[in-house]
């Protein structure tokens, strides 16, 4: 069958999946990086926020004292 | 201090009541209709004129040898079993690629008194195994089947 | 001043603490990669649905790992209510966060997989819906904290409400023994081929130390805003006449 993906030698040639199941596949694993991946961007923008916090702090409490 | 302390402990009280409370209620509380997904075909054939005409979900397993589809008009015929009762279903359109003798099924649909489950729309129920196929077998043999004889038509 | 000092002279072990989690979180990234190609790469096609047993190894680790977040959840909110530390309450949120959002991931693969296999996206089934129920109780978890302004009492709510929506994750594990559903029971090394229990294993380790990684790194983050607003609050404080109130 002719596939978009090239499924190694190992998977039997004869296997009739049919060829929408690939788009199910690729799918699945793209989420998953995507929720990966868009999750490490938000990690980076809280750290980055809680660092300009901190240190807005640090300079208010050198003023101060 | 000590008023904070006390303030904390009443929390902690009230949040494990609440908690406990709502334990007990998913448990034992008489949500069941929910919490059964389909009837089994001895069930449906139990409720007898009760059941007919109303919008029910049926489960079993595709008895085997039962299948009869026609390509030409997509109209499928079988019987679904929960080993003790069969009930034959009907259904329109091409089934989900997973289907095949022995299968578990659900189907959405009315029984009437012409002793024929009417499927509104039928769902592929796998078991909790993943096989590879066999020597010799071939995966999804059914759906090729089928797939073969509609383009047959 | 104190905690503020405390944690001045505690920020060279916590920065050799914050290279240890990027050694997690990589490792995490590179056995994920590994995982995939390894899971992808020698799975032969199940008998029944081909392929697409290949969506096991990213559906059933986010469900795991979702629930491992729960339960830190709960383990955090619970010692919360017990000692009353803040920082407890911090960890609870960050493992919250982490956990919907591995819930969502795992709805939404879940729909992903069943559309091409059962016939479906979508049906209001026990674990379906207990799944959904879940979900949507850390929604609010997180939403009821960005309501609440007062710290302390942000994480006494958040606290019973992070509880009961910890609660659901035994409720949803057992859905499928306790109750007739159209998803199937836990698969174990039993009804599953040898050849899918090693990627599989591989996978949800993998998601594992990148599950850890996030709660240790959102963690760090809320505690260091957190030192900041108490720093803040104090020079307020000092700032006003009388501000000594406190």
């Amino acid at each position: 069958m002719s596939s978009w993906i090239a499924w190694p030698s190992r998977v039997p040639p004869e296997v009739p999946v049919p060829e929408y199941n690939n788009a199910f596949i690729i799918a699945a694993f793209a989420v998953t990086w995507l929720a990966v991946i868009g999750y490490g961007l938000h990690l980076r923008r809280a750290r980055q926020a809680a660092e300009a916090r901190v240190q807005s702090a640090r300079s208010a409490l050198g003023g101060g004292a | 201090m000590s008023s904070d302390t006390g303030r904390r402990t009443a929390v902690f009280v009230i949040a494990g009541v609440i908690v406990a409370g709502a334990f007990a209620y998913l448990m034992l509380g008489g949500i069941e209709d929910n919490l059964e997904y389909f009837k089994t075909p001895a069930e449906l054939t139990q409720l007898g004129p009760e059941a007919y005409g109303k919008t029910v979900r049926l489960g079993g397993q595709v008895a085997p040898g039962s299948v009869k589809w026609d390509a030409a008009s997509l109209d499928l015929r079988f019987r679904v079993t929960d080993g003790a009762q069969e009930i034959e279903v009907h259904s329109k359109g091409a089934p989900p690629q997973m289907f095949r003798d022995g299968m578990g099924v659900v189907v959405i649909g009315r029984y009437g008194a012409g002793k024929v489950f009417e499927s509104k729309e039928l769902m592929i129920r796998h078991s909790e195994e993943y096989r590879a196929p066999k020597p010799g077998e071939r995966p999804q043999e059914m759906y090729r089947s089928l797939i073969k004889g509609e383009k047959a038509s | 001043m104190e905690s503020v000092v405390n944690r001045a002279a505690t920020a060279a072990p916590m920065a050799s603490r914050e290279v240890r989690w990027t050694t997690v979180g990589v490792a995490g990234l590179v056995l994920l990669v590994a995982a995939q190609v390894y899971g992808v790469l020698t799975s032969p096609p199940d008998r029944d649905m081909g392929h697409l047993q290949k969506i096991m190894y990213v559906h059933v680790p986010a469900a795991w790992n979702a629930m491992l977040a729960f339960l830190l959840v709960a383990l955090a909110s619970l010692r919360y209510l017990w000692k009353g530390r803040l920082a407890d309450d911090l960890l609870a949120a960050s493992a919250a966060e982490v956990g919907m959002l591995l819930t969502g991931l795992t709805l939404a693969l879940g729909m992903i997989w069943g559309k091409p296999t059962w016939g479906i996206w979508w049906t209001w089934e026990p674990r379906l819906t207990s799944t959904a129920v879940l979900f949507f109780m850390f929604v609010a978890y997180l939403i009821l904290r960005t309501f609440v302004d007062d710290a302390e009492r942000r994480a006494q709510w958040s606290a019973v409400v992070g509880l009961l929506g910890a609660l659901n994750v035994p409720i949803v594990y057992m859905s499928v023994r306790w109750w007739r559903t159209l998803h199937q029971m836990q698969s174990s090394p039993m009804t599953l081929d040898s050849s899918y229990t090693w990627p599989l294993r591989a996978n949800a380790v993998a998601l594992m130390l990148l599950m850890a990684y996030a709660v240790a790194h959102r963690y760090r983050s809320a505690l260091m805003t957190q030192t900041a607003d108490e720093l803040m609050d104090r020079l307020a404080l000092k700032g006003t006449p009388g501000g000594s109130r406190a």
